[in-house]
């Protein structure tokens, strides 16, 4: 039996893993915005699998919202574009700058991330130009879909 | 399908700097309308999946403006017949 989309059976589990400090040493962001916990598969050119964990010790959680902690859109969104820009330096040629700058989202949120979830958040490369790439990412929570999208990031060799 | 293409091009073109169809003159180069190279890119990967084409990036290049890249989909599309 298939999976459904964004959900990864068993047996297509991808070997290659990173641990944060990896993740650290390929994303510039820094707290409060690394959006990326652990990646637990790669496959250069194709896709990419990472963790985001939330805890209630979230710096969004102040505000978003005082009564009922729910994780902001936006912040699904920067961790989409997190793990398209870490599918994209892991497929990129070593010494070209990696895309890392938001050109375009597309997104759908299907349920609500609360204090305690995992985001399992899947990049599947549609395309890598010189000077961007293009992926659709799928976010799931214990194996259930809570956002996707399309995400197009840039090297800033335009800007 | 020359009209079928300049007419899916420009509607994307003209959503991505939020100006009128209208407005848009095929023949002035993309860049002179504002638009970048991952823009460029987005148009591309439309084109791939409207026309189950696979473009290579070196094509971009080519994307002067959309009476040029419409040239480069009827290339593809007539390559594409041909194989």
């Amino acid at each position: 039996m298939s999976a459904a989309p964004g959900v990864l059976a068993e047996p297509e589990r991808l070997p290659e893993t990173l641990s944060f400090e990896q993740v650290r040493s390929i994303l510039s962001h820094r707290f409060p915005f690394l959006m990326i916990d652990r990646v637990t598969g790669i496959e250069p050119g194709k896709r990419l699998v990472a963790l985001k964990h939330i805890t209630g010790n979230e710096l969004c959680f102040m505000g978003h919202f005082p009564d009922r902690a729910i994780f902001p859109g936006v912040l699904i969104i920067e961790a989409m574009a997190q793990s398209v820009s870490l599918l994209d330096s892991l497929s990129r040629e070593p010494g070209r700058p990696p895309a890392k700058y938001l050109g375009n989202a597309k997104a759908q949120f299907l349920a609500p991330v609360i204090p305690g979830d995992s985001l399992e958040i899947e990049a599947t490369l549609v395309k890598q130009a010189q000077r961007g790439v293009i992926a659709t990412v799928h976010v799931n929570v214990r194996n259930k879909p809570v956002a996707r999208g399309e995400i197009a990031l840039g090297t800033g060799e335009d800007l | 399908m020359r009209q079928e293409i300049n007419s899916l091009l420009k509607s994307e073109v003209a959503r991505m700097i939020e100006m009128p169809e209208a407005s848009i003159d095929e023949s002035v180069p993309l860049a002179e309308l504002g638009m970048d190279s991952l823009q460029a890119l987005q148009l591309l990967v439309l084109i791939e999946r409207t026309y189950k084409l696979q473009i290579g990036e070196d094509e971009l290049q080519k994307f002067t403006s959309i009476a040029a890249v419409a040239d480069v989909v009827m290339s593809h599309l007539a390559l594409a017949q041909a194989s």
